[in-house]
Formats: structure tokens, C-alpha cells, sequence
């Protein structure tokens, strides 16, 4: 995966971009906005990790232009502590995500993973599967091995959220933005008393466990050993 | 120091305005009372002689010139204060009669100077009236000019001192009132410095009088009561940040320290990296929120208001966390009105209930019973979580929201005693009232929304 992060701060820059080589993936640096908007403008990424204060050019007004000129690279934007409206300004500026700074290198990377492998168009997707599990999206129904599983409406979008991200992890945070629409981080456990539910559930009495929990990073959902 | 300045002091300069408005005044009235005062004089000088010259007709008419010439000499030695002076001419302009010392020339009207007989020779002023009285007499009668001169010169003495005195006691008044009123100012901006340079208990002397530096002084020191009010609650709140920081930071020092000095395994020295990690983590959630209640004290947030729909927030928090608070050893049940509709920030509302919740699932003991309830009751919106643990005493109430508080037995549990404060910050925001009550047993925190 070719990723490229604009980001002026050199340390942050730095681990993004260790971490990334580290999972075999290459990362290109700008370190200012205007270096960032021609190295993202050949449209060569996967995924751009863009800072939202930026010399020379910002980062809204990078990611407007990028999209002005009808490039669609996803971006993940990186914004400071506390910045309460940044994630909406974010987004409707054309980002897709966001992260608060400081944040671990396992987020970074469960999210650049979801938004390097965005289906281009979801609505076509009416079944998810992973192994013998079955989700409908239209019935809204779960089944595995043939047998019926009974889950409430949020247990069900916690599995589909899993779903739609097959072998790949999601983290705590993202599981609280997406299934809860929570952009702030509660002290309870909310996510793991929900997945340990929604594992007796779909688990339990089975030899292979789906729902798997990944040390310090997060959940995956994989039928693979 | 005083002098240079009194004179650019706005009262002074008032008071130099109003004298100088006042002294034209005093001068335009001498103006007039000087022109109509020598106007009248000027009339009644001629009325006299007019009348002289009458009485001396009618005296020739009736006896003759001899008559006439009795009637000036008479005249003449009885005269008493502003007289009139005589004199009788036949044709060859003899002088027949009359201490006139002058002769005019032409007749009707006209002024003559003439040097006064008696006395040192001053110079005097007359204006005569010259006639013919037939067969060739002539009568002149003159009144003295030099008395409608005096009485001029008096007036005009007169308002030029009263114009003087006008501007000496306008100057001494305007001075005095600047001096009196300088003291006050100068009192108000002495107290001004010196709370510029610290001294924030400095308050600005009332007189006890009420009059409008009175109240301005009173609402000055009004202000300066609430400014301090709010220094000092900021200088509690950097305190508290300052220690509440302070410990967290200690024990993740004492930690590494201790790591450094007795863990000797790579796994050991994990598990201690990982404990820092974490509390490096609460300190920064700590931050976090410190500037994210900062934000939404400004009010800035109110840009994201939206029509909300406050049931399902209710309904999303309350399920979010009933698992977790099964799995504590609590029950959480919740009665939740549908399709109620609140403007508001979706996000805020959100973080605010989940905080209530979570606070009454954290701080509450085993067994106990929370309920989550929201209606419309006479067109207000009434939200209400309550718990039957074991409360919060009711003097405690007030202090629930500020930050950094908690209670003694809470201060075990994990938090940062920001969730109130930011509640409360929410609730401010979308002017919802906010009240703590006992629920006999355990507490109850009760929300009203406006309609």
C-alpha cells in the first residue's frame, strides 16, 4: 500500500512512517501543505494521512482542492487535542476519517487499513460472510452453520461493522464512532461488555472462534486460523 | 502636579466654556443697558430744554422781553442739580440775559464746549438750543452734557466690573469645582492603578451622597467584585489542574523509576511500559477534557446545533451501557418517551447523558437499581437518572459540578472528576436546568430542556 502523510511535526511524521514500513507498506512525507497537495494530486496513494495545521497550505483547504480537482484518495485527517469541531469541518471538507492527536500507531493503522479498502460502492453488498457466518443485511438476519442467531439491533450493526471489516482489525474507537456514533471516549467498558454479548452469541458452542480480540489494538473478525 | 493638569480636566474646561458664554452675555447687556441707557438720557436732556425754551416763549409772549429776561435771571438763581443754562440775545447779539458762556452760532440744535466761569476752568459740554423769538430776540437754552457723560461712564464702570467679576469668580469657581471633582477622578484612577499593579481587594470610596460618581463609583467596584470572583475561581481551577496533574505525573515517575531499578525481564518491562502507557493516557484524557469543557464554556459550539432526537440519544446511551452495568452487579432500566425532538448538539447531548450514566453505573455500589427516564410534561422536556445507592450528602450537592471534585469514597475509583463539570458545561450550553437531588435512597439527577 503507497500511503503519504503531510505532516510538518518531524517526530510524528517519523513514527507514522516506521510503522507503516514496519507492516510492509511505503510512505511518502511532505511536510508542508503545498509539497503535500502535488506529491497527493498524481493520485499514485492508497491513502493520504493529512495534518490539519499545515505551513504553507492547510490541511482543509489541501483535501478541498484535491477533491476540486476530482481526485478521491481517501484521508485520514490528524487533528489536535480538544479540537471539538474539527472532525465535522474535517469531513465536510472531504476527509473520510480522523484521528486526535496523540494517538497509538495500532489506531493509525486499523484505519488507514479500513479506508485503503473502502468498497468503492457498498450498496450492491446485500450478504456479508466470514466462515460459516452468515450476515443479511436486508432481513437483518445472522445465521451460522444453518442455525439462526438471535441478536439485538446493536449487537447486529457491532457484527456487521466486524463484517464489513473482514481480517482486518477495528479498534475500540472506531467500533464507538461507528456502531454508537459515541465521539468521545467513555471511561466503562461500553465495547467490551457489548462484543463478550455479541461472542456468546455468535461463538459460543462453536469450534472456531470469529470474533477474535487482537492485544492492544483491538477486534477482527476472521474465519482464518 | 495638580496645576498643569487641572487645567485639561473636563470640568474645567466646562466651567471655562460657561464663563466665557456667561461674560458675553454680561457684555451684551451692558451693551444694551449702555445704549438704551444713553438714548434715554440723551431724550430727556432735550425734553428738558424743549421745555425750557417753552416756559421762556411763553414768558415773552405773556410780558415781554423784560418778562423774559425776569423769568431766565429767576431761573437761573434758583438752579438746583441738573439745571439749565440761558441766554438771551437782542438783534445786534448782545447779550441781554442768562450765564451761558457760550454763543452759538446758528440756530436749532446744536453742542458747544465751553470752560466752566467758576471753579478751576474745567472744560464742559452743552447742547443748545437756539430760536428766534421775533423782533430780532433770540433765546438760547443749553443742559449739560457732562451729566449724561457721567451717568454713561457709571453704567459702563459699572458692567465692566461686573464683567470682570463675572470672569475672576467663573475662573476661581471653575477652578475650585475641577479641583473637588479632580480629587474624586484622581481617587478612581489612583484605585485603578492600583489594581493594575496587583492589588485586586482595592475598591473605589463611595461618598454615602448618591450622585452619579457615587454610582459609577458603586458599579466599578461591582465589576471589580465580579472580576475577582472570576480570578479567583480560574486561580482555583489552574491550582486544581496544576495538582491534579501533578499526581497522576508523580505516580507514572515513581513507576518508571521503580522499573528502572528493579524490573529485570523484558516481559516485566513490558507489563511496566504498558502500565505507564495507560497513565500517560488518563493524563491526557484529563487534558482532553479540560479543553473540551474550555470549548464548550465558550459557547462556540452552538454552530452545530440541530434538530435532535433526544429520545434515541437517551435510548442509544442507556443501552450502550446496560451491559456494563449487569455486568458491575447493576440493573439499568430505562422509560423513555419516543419521537421527542430537541435543538441541540447531537454530539454534546450524547457525551452529557453517557456521563450522567456512567457516573451513577461507577459510583454506586453492587445490587443497587438505575433508571433512566425522559417525558414531556407541560411542554417541557424532562429527562431524570436516578440510582438508589447510597447518595451524595446534600451540601455536597453544589460542589458535584465543579471540577476536579469527588467525593472522599470515590477517590478510589478511577476518574479525573471532570464528567460533571462537563455535563454541567453541556447543560449550560443548551440552557437546560440542572438539578442534583436526593432520591431517598441515592441520588437523582434531574434535567428539564427548554420547550
Amino acid at each position: 500500500m503507497r500511503v503519504l502523510i503531510v505532516e510538518d511535526d518531524a517526530e510524528t511524521a517519523a513514527y507514522v512512517i516506521k510503522g507503516l514500513c514496519e507492516h510492509g507498506h511505503f510512505a511518502d512525507h511532505a511536510s508542508n501543505g503545498r509539497d503535500g497537495f502535488f506529491a497527493a494530486s498524481t493520485g499514485s496513494y492508497d491513502v493520504a494521512i493529512v495534518d490539519r495545521m499545515l505551513p504553507a497550505i492547510d490541511g482543509l483547504s489541501l483535501v478541498r482542492q484535491l477533491r476540486g480537482q476530482g481526485i478521491g484518495t481517501p484521508v485520514l485527517f490528524l487533528t489536535n487535542l480538544g479540537g471539538l469541531d474539527d472532525r465535522v469541518e474535517g469531513l465536510n471538507a472531504g476527509g473520510d476519517d480522523y484521528l486526535v492527536k496523540p494517538f497509538a500507531f495500532s489506531e493509525v493503522m486499523a484505519r488507514v487499513n479500513a479506508l485503503a479498502r473502502r468498497p468503492a460502492i457498498t450498496a450492491a453488498v446485500t450478504v456479508l460472510r466470514c466462515g460459516d457466518l452468515e450476515i443479511d443485511l436486508l432481513k437483518r438476519s445472522v445465521r451460522r452453520g444453518g442455525c439462526r442467531i438471535d441478536l439485538q439491533p446493536r449487537e447486529f450493526k457491532l457484527l456487521e461493522f466486524l463484517a464489513r471489516h473482514v481480517d482486518r482489525v477495528v479498534t475500540r474507537t472506531m467500533l464507538l464512532e461507528m456502531v454508537w456514533d459515541f465521539h468521545f471516549d467513555p471511561k466503562t467498558n461500553i465495547v467490551e461488555t457489548h462484543m463478550s454479548r455479541l461472542r456468546a452469541k455468535v461463538d459460543r458452542g462453536f469450534e472456531c472462534e470469529l470474533i477474535r480480540t487482537v492485544r492492544g489494538a483491538g477486534y477482527l473478525l476472521s474465519a482464518q486460523a | 502636579m495638580l496645576k498643569p493638569k487641572i487645567l485639561r480636566t473636563t470640568i474645567f474646561r466646562l466651567a471655562a466654556v460657561y464663563v466665557a458664554y456667561f461674560a458675553i452675555s454680561v457684555g451684551a447687556l451692558g451693551l444694551i443697558a449702555y445704549q438704551s441707557a444713553s438714548f434715554m438720557l440723551n431724550y430727556r436732556l432735550n425734553a428738558n430744554v424743549e421745555k425750557g425754551m417753552t416756559t421762556l416763549k411763553e414768558a415773552y409772549q405773556k410780558g415781554g422781553l423784560q418778562r423774559l429776561i425776569a423769568t431766565v435771571n429767576t431761573r437761573e438763581n434758583h438752579r438746583h442739580g441738573s439745571a439749565l443754562f440761558y441766554l438771551v440775545l437782542d438783534r445786534n447779539g448782545k447779550r441781554l440775559a442768562g450765564h451761558l458762556s457760550v454763543t452759538p452760532s446758528r440756530s436749532g440744535w446744536s453742542e458747544m464746549t465751553y470752560i466752566e466761569d467758576e471753579g478751576d476752568g474745567d472744560m464742559g459740554e452743552v447742547r443748545i438750543l437756539l430760536k428766534s423769538l421775533g423782533d430780532g430776540v433770540r433765546v438760547a437754552v443749553a443742559g449739560d452734557l457732562e451729566e449724561v457723560s457721567d451717568y454713561k461712564e457709571a453704567i459702563f464702570i459699572g458692567f465692566l466690573s461686573a464683567f470682570g467679576a463675572v470672569v475672576a469668580l467663573g475662573v476661581i469657581g471653575g477652578l475650585g469645582l475641577s479641583l473637588a471633582l479632580l480629587k474624586r477622578v484622581e481617587t478612581i484612577r489612583q484605585t485603578a492603578e492600583a489594581i493594575i499593579a496587583g492589588d485586586l481587594s482595592q475598591r473605589v470610596p463611595v461618598r454615602g451622597v448618591d450622585d452619579d460618581l457615587d454610582r459609577l463609583s458603586q458599579t466599578l467596584n461591582s465589576m471589580l467584585d465580579r472580576i475577582s470572583d472570576l480570578i479567583s475561581s480560574l486561580r482555583q481551577v489552574s491550582a486544581d489542574i496544576a495538582h491534579d496533574l501533578k499526581t497522576p505525573l508523580t505516580r507514572l515517575r515513581r513507576g518508571l523509576e521503580e522499573a528502572q531499578a528493579q524490573v529485570h525481564s523484558a516481559d516485566e518491562y513490558n507489563a511496566r511500559i504498558e502500565s505507564a502507557i495507560v497513565h500517560v493516557d488518563e493524563i491526557l484524557a484529563t487534558f482532553s477534557a479540560l479543553l473540551r469543557i474550555a470549548q464548550i464554556e465558550a459557547g462556540t459550539r452552538r454552530i452545530g446545533f440541530r434538530d435532535v432526537d433526544l429520545s434515541a440519544i437517551f435510548s442509544t446511551v442507556a443501552h450502550a451501557f446496560a451491559p456494563a452495568a449487569e455486568d458491575a452487579g447493576k440493573s439499568l432500566r430505562y422509560d423513555i418517551s419516543p419521537n421527542i425532538r430537541f435543538w441541540g448538539d447531537f454530539e454534546l447531548l450524547t457525551q452529557m447523558m453517557a456521563n450522567i450514566i456512567e457516573n451513577a453505573v461507577t459510583h454506586t455500589p453492587k445490587g443497587v437499581h438505575i433508571s433512566v427516564r425522559l417525558r414531556c410534561e407541560d411542554g417541557a422536556i424532562i429527562g431524570v437518572v436516578s440510582d438508589d445507592g447510597f447518595g451524595v450528602p446534600s451540601e455536597e450537592y453544589e460542589r458535584l459540578f465543579q471540577r476536579f471534585y469527588r467525593l472522599e469514597r470515590s477517590r478510589s475509583t478511577p476518574g479525573n472528576g471532570l464528567g460533571l463539570s462537563l455535563v454541567k458545561a453541556v447543560a449550560d450550553l443548551h440552557s437546560v436546568r440542572l438539578d442534583v437531588r436526593g432520591a431517598n435512597p441515592g441520588l437523582e439527577v434531574y434535567m428539564r430542556f427548554p420547550a
